[in-house]
Order: C-alpha cells, then structure tokens, then sequence
C-alpha cells in the first residue's frame, strides 16, 4: 500500500530522473506531495534529492514496457514533454494504476486518471504539428535558424521531420522557453541546452525573400471572405511573434527590394 | 517586371482556386535532396480570410485565350498580365521551402498560345525543380484542358496530385458562361488521369521502382451559386465523380461577383458561404460518414437547412432510429449520431472493451454531449435531466438557447429601463419610492 508522503521529490527534469523518481516510489511505498527541479527556490516542504541513475532509469522503463506495451512506454514519454503544472503528478497517478491495471488501462479512455493522461499527450502532439507548419527559418549566410516559443517540450517530436526534410542544411531551432536548441549539420544532429540564442542581422536576399512572402501573404487572401475569427482559431496569437508575415520589424519601405538585387537573386 | 510585380499579379489570378491541400502522400528526405511530404498535410499559415496556406498558389501566366465569362483572367479582360519563367518559379519555390514557408507548389496557368505549350512550359518547371533541385515536397498541378495526352502523363509523373476544375456543375451552365468549354473536354483528361492512376496502381505492384502516377490522387472544383444549380444536384454530381473517377477530392468555392455581365448574379450579391459551409459538411458524411447522397437531402428537399447542418438535419428526420445504446451499438451506427465524429467513435469502440460507459466517459473520450445527448443512452438509460422533445432537440443542435419568439425577454429589472439615477437612489434610501 501507498502511503501519501510529505516529502517533495527533487529531480533533474529528465524522463530518465522522473523514472528514477518512480523507482523511489515503489521502493519506499511512498506517494511524494510534489515534485521540483533541482534550480527551484526552496519552499516549506522538505525536499528528498532523486539522482538519476541509468539503471533505475532503464529498470522502470523495462517494467513500465514488460507490463503496458511498448505503446504504454510512448504514451508516457510523450506526456512527459507537456508544460503544464503537476504533469509529474498525474503521470506518477496513472502509472500506479496502469501498472496495477494491466494493459487494458491504455484503452480506459474514459477513466479520469486516463484521459487525463491522453490529454496531455494530444496538447503536446497537437502543438508539435503546429510547428512543422509554423517555424520560419532565416538565412544567415547558408545557415538556416529559428526561434519558438512552445508552450510544451517539442523538439524531440519535432526532430526528425526537420532533419528528414533539410538533409543538406546547416539548421538550428530555438526553443526559447525551455532553453534549448536542435542542431543539425548533415548527417549529425543533436538536442542541447542553450541559455540564449540572438540571430544575426538579416543580409539583402533575406530581406528580399521576408518581403516577396509578406506580400504573398497579404495577396493569397480574398477580402471579401475575410474572416478574422477563423484565422485566429487555426492560428493563434501566440504563435505569431516569431513568424515572418505577421513580423513588423524590418521597415518595409527601407528593406523593399532592390530590384537589380532581385534580377541577380532569381537569375 | 521584377519577381515582387510578378508574384503579386499571379498570386492575385491564382487566389480564387481553393485547394491548398498538401495531403495524400507520404515521402520520405533523401540525401542530396531537399524536402519530404506527410500525408496528414501540413499547414503552413493562414490568411487573412482563414483559409490555410500550405503551398506557394500561383499561377505560371494569367495570360489566356479563353473567354470564360466568370473568369478574371479572361482574354476580354483588361488586367495586368505577367508570366514566370521555370527558372525564376523553380528558384522561388526552393527559397520559399527552404524557409519553411511553404510545402510545396501549387501550380495553375491561362492558357498561352495554345494548351500544349502551356503544359510544356509547367513540365520544365516541374523537372527543374525534381531533377535540378532534387525537389521532393509536394507538388500539385492544374492539368491543361486540350493537352496532348503524353504531355499530361509527363505532368503525372513529376507532381503528387493532378487536378482539373469542372467549374460549373451543369453542362448547360458551361455552355453559357465557359463558351469555349464542354462538359466533355473536362470529363476527358479527368478520365485520363483516373485511367492511369489505376494503371500505375497496378504498375507499383509488379515493379517496385516503377514511377508514380500523381501519387496524391486527383481532384476538382466547382463554383458554387454562379447558376442556379440546386444543391442536390451538386451533392449528387460530387458523388457521382467520387464513385466514377475515384477523386480523393471535391471542392467547392463560392462565387464571388467581379464583373457584371447579364447571365451573372449581379455584383451586390454576396458570396454564398454559408451554402459552401453546408456542402463541405455534406462531402464529409459522404466520404468518412458513410452517407449517401439521397439520404442528405432529396427531391422533396433539395437544398440545405440554414439552420442545421447536414448531419444533425438527417438524425432530427430519423428521431425513429435514434437513441443508440452506446455500449452495443455497432460502429456505422454511432458515427450517425450528431457529436461524434471518426476519432470519438473509434475511441469508443475501443473504450467500451474495457468496461461498459456512462456520459461522464463520453465527455472525456471527447464526445460532444451537447449535442449526442439527445441521440445516445448509457447502459440503457437517458442522460438524467433531460428534456427531450423535438422542439428541444432543433432548438440546442442549431445553437439558439431560448425557444424562438420569447428571445427578446430581457431580464426582469427592478427599474423600468434606464439604469437608477440619482434622485431614485435617495428617494429609494428615503422611503419615498
């Protein structure tokens, strides 16, 4: 039996530290208040430091897959990446009752702990589709970068589209609310953490691109269909401030085309 | 002209097509290439008018030689005309991509000089662009009426999804407002390109590396609201190209009034969206809904209700079929039910095996209850507090809160209609009122 703890556990904010926090839990029969990161500012409840172990990692992650499917393992893993508040918590919740459950928990879709669970694995999924459309790379002499502001974790689910897509390319995606970067040159790519990233002044041909899209932008619409509350539902605000055609920043009429440019340009 | 004159001139002919779907195909990067494309389709943005950008819509010339009455590229029409060159397109195009503002092209054309040439000059943009550039996004290219067939299988070939616009959805309609259309010279390469989708089919099983035929299918168009067409007869139209030539879509654009002309609706016409609305809702019970035309709406009821829309209108004149246990009832049957779509019946079917459902479940597998309740039980009962009646069930599907007639009743206010003034507040604190 479960006994609900004081304790607060303290984690790397790793899936494998989350596993080995799982671990704990099981070892001690304990239910921890809550969880935090290791930078967090200390609070009333005492706090217990969960190290992250490769082997109480893979354990958890054998059982979880030994009990729930492999299907199971996903489903967590990719709930895991979601940015809301007490994700631990209710992931910790569903998988002390998927693992009493069985395999037939993953099809509970009605079950409160359940669902709960499915949700947070659509929001993730669901933003991380958005992002396949809605990144904008600039050129910064034949390296392509991005910013993004997710509300979850999703450039491990975005990785392999892009580096399927620009094999060729040197690329970086910023994610500026959890401080990371995907980096890919061809044939290596990686996840890192990165504190900050500015990009470099866009040169003439970038400049010449941003505006020939705005206007393709402006000119594809049909003004007697406009219909601002539609746009607004397939693209929310918040996705906007880093996309090239709602971006107000390059003076238009100092950044209009060199038309010589353009000829050289475009051949 | 420079590349900015040019995209704005042919971007403007070009936005009037609908189709901007990036979908049907999936494809995987290779190395030395550049690009892949999902089949779920990818948006990209969306404009102004919410419709979703996923490929760079333009056309290579608005140059034509038709006069199509309905058309603002038609010959008689004194606009700016511009062209591209397959260079300048290609390269567009690429650059576009690169910056993951686009997934691929959508390319359309007037017709210069005559179809063949058009469709020459749309094949050397295609091969530049898959052979120079090792393109491998999505591509999507307007067939050319009148080509040479050879010509429109070197397009197949190269692009994803082949279309032609049927336009208008009576071969009388045609005649009037496309003079130098036929019915028959649009049905033909549409049956050409189904033909050889079917060949290729048949091609990639035997030989593995046998090149694909517009893997992404075909589709078309039609403009709705520019003759007097019932919506019948284009539900019926659309599925009759649906069954025959294996479309994987039908769209539909409402016509927008831009010139005037004596067989047109006049220019204060507003564009029919609503009408638009309704078709596509149709066209997705007969695609994914198992829906038939003549059960959406028939000869006594040829056009759509305002108020409801196509599925919940059939479940209000089949009340003698409904309500549906949902823990039995068999897959066909609950995609019937107004609220639940593909995804929640799937869900259910999956749910119910573990453990029998009640509404709270519904709500969380996604179920719109809002509307299914008035169609579904649960272990045989009612949703509990429900007030069923056919007045009530209209009245909640088609999103009026109160009953009609008694929707001006305001709340009863103890003050006639201004708001207090000052002098009622103290004769009210003095006893006075």
């Amino acid at each position: 039996m479960f006994k609900r703890s004081a304790l607060m556990y303290q984690y790397d904010k790793t899936l494998g530290g989350f596993l080995c926090c799982v671990y704990s839990c099981y070892q001690y029969s304990e239910i921890p208040s809550g969880f935090c990161g290791d930078t967090e500012a200390p609070t009333l409840f005492e706090r217990k430091e969960i190290f992250t172990e490769q082997k109480k990692s893979r354990a958890t992650r054998r059982t979880i897959e030994h009990r729930l499917g492999k299907a199971g393992y996903t489903l967590l893993a990719n709930a895991f990446l979601y940015g809301g508040e007490e994700k631990e918590m209710h992931l910790l919740q569903f998988l002390l009752f998927a693992l009493k459950t069985g395999p037939s928990a993953l099809r509970m879709r009605g079950h409160p702990l359940v669902s709960r669970v499915y949700d947070m694995e659509r929001a993730v999924l669901n933003e991380a589709h958005h992002f396949l459309g809605f990144i904008r790379f600039s050129d910064h002499g034949g390296a392509l970068s991005s910013v993004i502001e997710p509300k979850h974790f999703v450039l491990p689910k975005i990785r392999a589209h892009f580096c399927d897509r620009f094999p060729n390319e040197t690329f970086l995606i910023f994610d500026k609310t959890h401080h990371a970067a995907l980096l890919h040159r061809p044939n290596s790519a990686a996840i890192v953490p990165l504190e900050s990233f500015t990009p470099a002044a866009s040169d003439d041909t970038e400049l010449l691109f941003c505006s020939l899209w705005k206007q393709y932008h402006q000119t594809i619409a049909i003004l007697e269909r406009k219909n601002e509350r539609c746009q607004n539902t397939h693209l929310p605000k918040r996705f906007r401030g880093q996309m090239t055609e709602f971006s107000v920043q390059p003076a238009e009429p100092a950044s209009l085309p060199d038309l010589n440019e353009a000829r050289r340009c475009l051949g | 002209m420079d590349v900015f004159e040019k995209l704005t001139i042919l971007t403007d002919a070009a936005k009037y097509d609908v189709a901007c779907t990036s979908s049907g195909v999936d494809r995987a990067g290779a190395a030395g290439g550049i690009g892949n494309a999902a089949a779920c389709g990818i948006c990209h943005s969306f404009s102004a008018d919410g419709r979703c950008i996923s490929l760079l819509k333009v056309l290579f010339t608005n140059a034509c030689i038709y006069d199509c009455k309905y058309c603002l590229n038609r010959r008689s029409n004194d606009v700016r005309r511009a062209a591209f060159t397959p260079q300048e397109l290609a390269q567009l195009t690429i650059e576009f991509y690169r910056r993951n503002y686009i997934e691929g092209l959508f390319l359309s054309s007037g017709v210069f000089k005559n179809p063949d040439y058009t469709c020459e000059q749309l094949i050397k943009t295609l091969s530049l662009l898959r052979n120079e550039y090792s393109f491998r996004g999505y591509i999507h290219v307007k067939a050319i009426p009148g080509a040479d067939a050879r010509l429109i299988e070197q397009l197949g070939l190269l692009a994803d999804r082949m279309s032609i616009n049927i336009e208008l959805p009576t071969s009388e309609g045609l005649k009037q407002l496309a003079p130098d259309k036929t019915k028959q010279s649009i049905l033909k390469p549409m049956g050409l390109i189904h033909s050889r989708i079917q060949e290729n089919a048949h091609d990639i099983v035997q030989y593995r590396h046998a090149p694909k035929f517009a893997p992404a299918g075909h589709s078309t168009q039609m403009i709705v609201g520019a003759t007097k067409d019932s919506d019948l007869h284009i539900l019926r139209l659309t599925q009759a190209l649906y069954r025959k030539y294996t479309l994987k879509r039908v769209f539909f654009s409402a016509y927008i009034p831009m010139q005037e002309h004596a067989l047109l609706p006049s220019l204060d016409t507003k564009p029919p969206l609503l009408r638009e609305h309704r078709l596509y809702q149709a066209d997705w019970l007969l695609r994914f809904y198992g829906f038939d035309a003549e059960e959406i709406l028939d000869d006594a009821h040829p056009d759509f209700n305002p108020v409801l829309d196509p599925k919940c209108n059939w479940a209000v004149n089949h009340l003698d079929q409904f309500p549906v246990e949902v823990n039995r009832a068999p897959y066909e049957m609950l995609l019937r039910v107004p609220g639940i779509g593909v995804k929640s019946a799937k869900r259910i079917l999956i749910a119910r095996k573990s453990g029998s459902l009640d509404f709270p479940d519904l709500k969380r597998i996604g179920v719109v209850l809002k509307r299914a309740q008035f169609f579904l039980t649960c272990r045989g009962k009612r949703m509990p507090q429900l007030k069923f009646s056919p007045e009530t069930v209209v009245r909640t599907l088609s999103g009026q809160s109160f009953p009609q007639g008694i929707s001006d009743v305001t709340q009863l206010s103890l003050f006639a209609s201004d708001s207090p003034t000052k002098e009622d507040m103290q004769k009210c604190l003095s006893g006075q009122l």
